[in-house]
């Protein structure tokens, strides 16, 4: 790696984004992705997709780019305001944040919450990029090494996260997470094209999108629960702690507790966002579990309660795996998540063709477009910090137009997924499921987890045995794939091993019931 | 460039009562805009439906098309706009097209190969040919790659790896049933062997497949020629053969041709612009005029060289008889590759 | 079970633990998930599948899922039936603003293409706010108004993302 260079090439990066036009255009985008990304229900995925047709109208690529990544992060982290604010995430990698995110705002800590979302954001952005700086080109060429037995390891692994999400019992947990796998079934089996629990329906071959299983169970879902309360619940405003801006309206206590996950959450988020397996909802939801395993040893165990830790890690996890991602997607021209699905579209329309070539072909771009979200990053917290004191004053809505609202929004963001009245009903239908979930107290965390990672556990489970003609012993051949197993294993277990010695020596009176109902 | 990004104007017959209730709605509406009498193209604004999410090759096709038109003034007082109805591999656009926009020729849509292909796997009843095809207008030629350290050499190499073992030849390419699945079906039929032992392993788009081939998950991959370009150009990926009539050139070096590597097969990735069923002999014929003159254009051909498409250009009948001939081909090959 | 919750997470979760839902609606829950499981259970066997159900093919999965879910949701009978059968339930029950609610999203869904997205959703807001309880008719109508039309134009007019006129023709 010749750093020297990379030096040289990024100054004339940051030579193009400080351009007062371009410096515009980074402002113009943030403040956008931010106003739409904190609509409830419009997650960033989404708002990028809708907005991304502006950047289509710019004749020179580079300012095009440069207002995108200031899109992405304002979407990012508008959609975090109000995953914690009201509890409404729209897409899968802001899940983990509004676990304890909500529960922090509802205990009157949502400007701590949100500002620990803010600064880890910024802090986990910055170093992901720096590492993107220097070592994209390392990093991209290992990831062209994943097999598929290699996938389905890492799917493996992230499944572990859902014994943290599992709430109160492990038999609610499971079934939220099976129902959660079986949505994730319903559509044209991708491998060999048979329609599976379609009904006949011509919708149904696509299966469900995401978007609309999580605007359904969170969105819809709250909604309808909260209306079901409505005369058991009185009308209060929230409580809010006051917070100071010049502390970042952290404590010291929230700042002592806070570093730590940010830095562990960037450490998962960027080589996670960087191998091609999807993006940023295996490393929020590893590092939600993380943070919790660590909280618990240590003793002080506020999770499920509003713990910072689970807002500081998931957020800083999600805005590093950005950066990851763009690892594979500039050196390979390799798309691995939705977001970088659109992103190469993007590079599409201006013919840019994100590959080996790039770095030569289009130094200038590459540079600037990295340079630029250095300056995003740091636009974000600049904008955000002040603007916390007034997002927290949508907990002061009245109630009920805060939840009509959502409901609005909530059908603008299903409706504009592909302009129909259809996919309102389907989030109706899911969100009444949510509903009743919410009714009988399962988590809702474990349904959007299979959701997402049992498509592509399945696929690459099936891949790699049709590769090898059916020889299931390529999972424990594969150095790589054994590696993560093993690591699966130990993630799962490592946790009951003092108990499971302690039984076996006879020291603790075994339970009745053995794991069953455990709440971990 | 005027984007009108997602879709939106409308609802899609899904086999839901409810839907159906709609599209009556707004069928009505459309009817009460302003009648589609006999023969009166253009008199309203023109639609081109592209029947998936914007980004894809479609979607491009519609995109430029519209450009064309509005950048050479080929419809003069009248705007053409582009709306995406996604789902089920265009399965819910043309339902679209033949029930609720049947008769109107303001309404295209943009349809190809691939759509022929996902029918005949979704079983559809509604078939690429119940449209009324004005013309096929582009072809991208579809190429064979292997990793740049493969033993295969040559196209030959492949076939008679294949041929002594069909299970140690995985095939990596897009959507199942889709043209890089009619690909590798095509190839191994014209060798003279069993297409049924295609191990055929599908990826969700050309990143992924390319992901697969470099990381040597598959033995050798299909996807279309600007797809692996720049792969190719790196060095990273080698070429087998590309699959249409013309040799390609990448790079500066001409790539062989399925035919040049003497099995006798061929496959375009052809897309066509199509219009509702039963509309006025006489607007098919404007229609057709027009579309022509899109073609013509010397800013078409800028474009079509820009995005490495061929020129494929059949018009009113003989369009029609090469789609149903699709048809019928695609039908019995995915028959034969065990997939329907 | 929960005796057994309790024990291993002493503190904090045991306020957390809300219990609404009574254990009748809880045994109800459980059969209507066994039934639904059960269903899906034997779909599996209408799924096309020239493997059968080798791991390989487009089967085995649905048959690992189902089945788990079936198992689990009789783990959650047995939940439900072990519970005590003095389990807390909330008071007076209120299905009538959830069931307005979704009723008020199904008659959006179908009108929001003819109807047009600035009148649907107004209208969506204003009753929704009604059946959420607001009691201020001026303020319900202002806000509905100013939300959807503010909605509506930057999404059409400054975005360039679509939205049904409808009758308004906008």
């Amino acid at each position: 790696m010749i750093t020297l260079s990379v030096g040289g090439d990024l100054l004339n990066g940051f030579g193009t984004v400080l351009d007062p036009m371009n410096l515009l255009w980074a402002v113009l985008g943030v403040t956008l992705g931010m106003l739409v990304g904190i609509l409830p229900g419009i997650g960033p995925a989404l708002t990028i997709a809708l907005l991304l047709p502006i950047t289509f109208n710019f004749s020179d690529p580079i300012g095009a780019f440069i207002m995108f990544a200031g899109i992405y992060y304002g979407a990012m982290y508008g959609g975090s305001t109000t995953s914690i604010l009201i509890n409404t995430p729209g897409e899968s990698a802001s899940v983990a944040t509004a676990i304890e995110g909500h529960k922090m705002a509802l205990k009157g800590r949502a400007r701590a919450a949100l500002a620990t979302a803010a600064i880890g954001s910024f802090v986990a952005g910055t170093i992901s990029t720096v590492l993107l700086t220097f070592v994209a080109k390392p990093i991209g060429s290992l990831a062209s090494h994943f097999q598929a037995t290699d996938y389905f390891a890492v799917t493996l692994l992230a499944m572990v996260a859902v014994t943290a999400l599992v709430g109160h019992s492990m038999v609610r947990g499971l079934l939220s997470l099976t129902v959660g796998l079986f949505i994730g079934l319903i559509g044209l089996d991708s491998l060999s094209g048979a329609p599976r629990y379609t009904f006949g329906s011509l919708r149904l071959l696509d299966g469900i999108d995401v978007v609309i299983v999580i605007v359904g169970l969170f969105a819809i879902g709250e909604t309808l629960h909260v209306a079901s309360k409505l005369r058991s619940t009185p009308d209060r405003p929230a409580v809010l702690e006051k917070g100071r801006l010049r502390t970042g309206y952290l404590t010291k206590s929230d700042w002592k507790r806070s570093w730590a996950p940010w830095l562990r959450g960037t450490a998962l988020g960027f080589p996670f966002g960087a191998i091609p397996s999807g993006g940023a909802e295996v490393p929020t939801f590893l590092s939600y579990s993380i943070e919790r395993r660590r909280a618990r040893k240590k003793g002080r165990d506020e999770f499920g309660n509003g713990a910072i830790e689970g807002v500081a890690g998931p957020e800083a996890a999600n805005n590093a795996s950005f950066s990851g991602v763009l690892v594979p997607l500039l050196t390979l021209g390799l798309p691995t998540s939705a977001t970088a699905a659109v992103m190469l579209a993007a590079f599409q329309i201006f013919n840019v063709q994100p590959g080996p070539q790039l770095f030569e072909n289009n130094s200038t771009l590459v540079w600037t477009l990295i340079a630029s979200l250095y300056i995003g990053n740091l636009i974000l917290l600049i904008m955000n910090l002040p603007l916390i004191g007034l997002w927290v004053q949508v907990l002061k809505v009245p109630r009920p137009l805060l939840y009509a609202g959502i409901l609005v929004f909530a059908c603008l963001g299903v409706y504009s997924l592909s302009g129909s009245g259809y996919e309102v009903l389907m989030a109706l239908l899911i969100g009444v499921v949510g509903f009743f979930m919410r009714k009988l107290d399962f988590p809702i965390a474990p349904v959007i987890l299979g959701v997402i990672l049992g498509p592509t556990m399945e696929e690459q489970f099936r891949r790699a045995l049709v590769i090898s003609n059916g020889d299931g012993s390529v999972f424990f051949t594969r150095p790589l794939s054994l590696v993560i197993i093993v690591l699966t294993v130990l993630a799962l277990f490592v946790p009951y091993l003092p108990r499971i010695v302690a039984r076996l020596r006879g020291t603790q009176p075994a339970h009745q019931r053995l794991t069953f109902g455990e709440d971990d | 460039m005027a984007r009108t990004a997602p879709p939106r104007t409308a609802l899609v017959a899904a086999g839901l009562a409810l839907s159906l209730l709609l599209s009556g709605c707004s069928a009505l509406a459309k009817t009460l805009e302003g009648g589609s009498v006999a023969g009166d193209f253009p008199s309203r604004n023109v639609e081109i439906m592209v029947p998936a999410a914007p980004g894809g090759g479609w979607d491009l096709t519609a995109r430029q098309f519209q450009h064309v038109i509005q950048e050479d003034k080929l419809l003069p007082d009248r705007s053409v706009s582009v709306v995406n109805v996604t789902g089920a591999g265009g399965a819910v656009g043309i339902s679209k097209l033949v029930t609720k926009n049947r008769k109107d020729p303001h309404t295209l849509m943009i349809t190809g190969l691939v759509m022929v292909g996902a029918l005949t796997l979704n079983q559809s009843q509604i078939k690429v040919s119940d449209t009324t095809p004005i013309a096929t207008i582009t072809a991208e030629q579809e190429v064979i790659v292997v990793k740049a350290d493969s033993p295969l050499k040559t196209l030959k190499d492949l076939v008679e790896l294949y041929k002594s073992d069909p299970a140690k030849v995985s095939w990596g390419g897009g959507t199942i049933g889709g043209t890089d699945h009619i690909t590798a079906g095509t190839l191994v039929k014209a060798a003279g062997l069993d297409p049924s032992k295609v191990k055929y392993i599908s990826y969700s788009g050309g990143g992924e497949a390319t992901a697969a081939i470099l990381s040597g998950d598959v033995t050798v991959g299909i996807s279309g020629v600007s797809e692996f370009e720049e792969q190719i150009t790196a060095g990273k990926m080698r070429v087998l053969a590309t699959t249409g009539t013309e040799p390609v050139t990448v790079a500066g070096k001409q790539l062989p041709t399925m035919k040049s590597e003497g099995y006798d097969a061929e496959v375009q990735n052809w897309r066509a612009i199509v219009a509702p069923p039963d509309i006025p002999d006489a607007d098919r014929k404007r229609l057709v005029e027009f579309v022509t003159k899109v073609n013509t254009s010397p800013e078409w051909a800028e474009i079509r060289k820009k995005q490495g498409w061929t020129e494929f250009f059949k018009t009113g009948d003989d369009a029609s008889r090469f789609i149903a001939d699709e048809t019928t081909r695609v039908q019995a090959l995915l028959k034969e590759l065990g997939i329907v | 079970m929960s005796a057994s919750e309790e024990a291993a997470t002493p503190g904090v979760r045991a306020a957390d633990v809300e219990v609404e839902a009574s254990r009748l609606v809880r045994i109800i829950a459980a059969i209507v998930l066994i039934v639904l499981s059960a269903t899906f259970l034997v779909g599996v066997f209408d799924i096309r599948s020239p493997k059968g159900f080798d791991p390989a093919g487009p089967r085995f999965f649905p048959l690992l899922v189902t089945t788990a879910w079936l198992l689990f949701s009789i783990g959650y009978l047995i939940e439900g039936l072990r519970s005590p059968k003095t389990a807390k339930a909330e008071g007076d029950r209120a299905w009538f603003e959830p069931v307005t609610l979704s009723a008020l999203l199904v008659l959006y869904a179908l009108l929001v293409v003819p109807l047009g997205y600035l009148i649907a959703t107004a209208l969506l807001f204003f009753a929704a706010a009604r059946v959420l309880g607001s009691r201020q008719l001026i303020r319900d109508i202002v806000v509905a108004l100013v939300l959807a039309i503010i909605v509506y134009v930057a999404f059409t007019r400054f975005l360039d993302i679509s939205l049904p006129e409808g009758v308004l023709g906008l």
